[in-house]
């Protein structure tokens, strides 16, 4: 899988250019980090074809599914790729079993059908309506919507986020053993460092529109470049700062926090270094500081 | 009081042979607006939505202008059909399609256009056309308001005057209409006749309401 691609895409309220370029590993896992905002799901929709890149190439195994320069544009449709959104997108008005029959190709056998539902484990939930799943069994449903048609490439925006931690393992695992069985080469978008070192055969990070980074997630995550933490600032106590981040509140231990941070700022913590930037971008743009 | 029936039944046969032909008609013009409709989108909904804001005079001056015989719509009915459209059934037919069209296709584009984004695309990726995604998986998630432009068609319909009076006339059982049938009874001083179909027409569009209401109340319409 060759990638290459130009967009300029919103972030907030101000637009930035993404400009990357990356391959990955026929048949192995690539993970996509960065910080949120960064066109990580951008990227995702690129490929799928749900997004046109104002230039660029992908090619995949060797098919050019896009390229500015000779004008191909292959339509989502005829894109072999399975996508699995944020908010898993299952067919509200199917059951588990007739969203992976309506994902089937007319060609296929719909013994791939009982055939995937049993490697998720969900046969049991076949005659359900996604609407009376949990958000574990909803994720494991959209998994198997994705690979039922034996896609070229699997897309995956963020699959754990929304799951608690031991969900989020027993996820993780039996995508794995997914991976081990069909060798579909995989974009996993992920925030989260375990999930990464767990999974991916290779991590490029994503910074301001940029790969900053490429390699073996143990060199990259290890190089401490990598957000550990984002948020807001809730409240400041002297040397305290709390911060509320997506689904949880963290306290740090700042020395002179009072004077530095005002409440509402936005942070970012990775293992080396913090950053801060102001709410309003007329007051300081961005500063570095030591921890 | 010596009621005729026929009124009241010709504004039923109106209003549902108008449901049924304005349902076929407007999915797949509600599939032009959603899937190509990007950049012409506020201009179709416009043309879409003028029968609500256009005095029916007007509506129904231009209607009669394309019905009558010298007209454009008027040559075809002639030519193909054999059929004289002004001042009769079919020319009514084809004005409250037009004069319901924003009571049918409004409902139905403001529902798809709150459906989520990843629905379609998900579909896509799974090698969907955008035909197939609107019949399989877009309008089976939009069932309540596919119900609600449908019975507002059908009440609106029966409601009709202003068009109809100047497209139909009042031509006792070919285009006297209920709602026309009230207005010939006052100018004859009928009063308990008017009286009579003006009680029913107001106990059925207070019943229809109460179906649509009850309806959205029991099934709220964001199912996601």
């Amino acid at each position: 899988m060759d990638i290459t691609l130009q967009k300029k895409l919103r972030g907030g309220k101000d637009f930035f250019q993404l400009d990357i370029s990356f391959q990955a590993p026929a048949g192995g896992i690539l993970a996509i980090m960065g910080p949120s905002g960064a066109g990580k799901t951008s990227i995702l929709k690129m490929i799928a074809g749900l997004l046109q890149p104002d230039h660029g190439r992908i090619e995949i195994n060797e098919q050019r599914w896009f390229d500015s320069n000779q004008r191909i544009n292959i339509r989502p449709q005829h894109r072999s790729i399975g996508y699995v959104f944020q908010e898993y997108a299952l067919f509200p008005n199917m059951s588990v079993r007739d969203n992976l029959q309506y994902a089937l190709a007319p060609r296929q056998s719909p013994g791939l059908i009982d055939e995937v539902l049993e490697l998720m484990h969900i046969q049991n939930l076949q005659q359900q309506k996604p609407i009376a799943l949990s958000g574990g069994q909803q994720q494991r449903v959209a998994l198997a919507r994705a690979i039922v048609r034996r896609p070229q490439i699997l897309l995956l925006d963020e699959p754990f986020a929304a799951l608690d931690k031991s969900m989020r393992t027993k996820l993780q695992n039996d995508l794995i053993a997914i991976h081990r069985q069909y060798q579909t080469t995989t974009l996993l978008v992920s925030h989260d460092p375990t999930e990464i070192a767990r999974m991916a055969d290779e991590v490029i990070v994503l910074s301001n529109g940029a790969v900053i980074q490429q390699g073996k997630p143990s060199s990259v995550l290890a190089s401490g470049t990598n957000t550990l933490l984002e948020g807001e600032v809730l409240s400041i106590d002297q040397n305290t700062l709390t911060i509320v981040s997506k689904n949880s509140i963290s306290t740090l231990q700042v020395t002179d926090a009072s004077s530095q941070y005002e409440i509402g700022d936005s942070i970012s913590i990775s293992s080396q270094h913090y950053q801060i930037k102001k709410k309003s971008s007329e007051l300081k743009s961005a500063s570095d500081h030591r921890r | 009081m010596n009621m005729s029936w026929s009124p009241l039944w010709l504004s039923l046969k109106l209003a549902s042979i108008t449901t049924l032909l304005l349902f076929l008609l407007s999915i797949p013009l509600v599939y032009i607006i959603y899937f190509y409709g990007r950049n012409t989108r506020p201009f179709l909904k416009a043309i879409v939505s003028l029968p609500l804001v256009l005095p029916p005079t007007v509506l129904g001056y231009y209607l009669l202008l394309l019905l009558r015989p010298e007209g454009w719509l008027g040559q075809l009915g002639l030519q193909w059909f054999n059929t004289r459209l002004v001042f009769s059934f079919p020319g009514l037919v084809i004005g409250s399609i037009v004069f319901s069209l924003p009571f049918m296709v409004n409902p139905i584009l403001s529902a798809l256009e709150n459906l989520p984004d990843t629905y379609r695309e998900a579909a896509y990726t799974l090698g969907k056309s955008r035909w197939n995604t609107l019949i399989y998986v877009l309008l089976p998630n939009i069932k309540a308001s596919l119900w609600v432009g449908a019975v507002m068609t059908f009440a609106h319909t029966i409601g009709e005057f202003g068009v109809i009076l100047m497209i139909g006339g009042s031509i006792p059982d070919r285009t006297r209409v209920a709602s026309i049938a009230i207005y010939n009874e006052v100018e004859m001083l009928n009063y308990a006749n008017a009286n009579g179909y003006a009680a029913i027409l107001l106990l059925f569009s207070f019943v229809v309401l109460i179906l649509v209401y009850v309806y959205q109340h029991q099934r709220p319409q964001g199912i996601i």
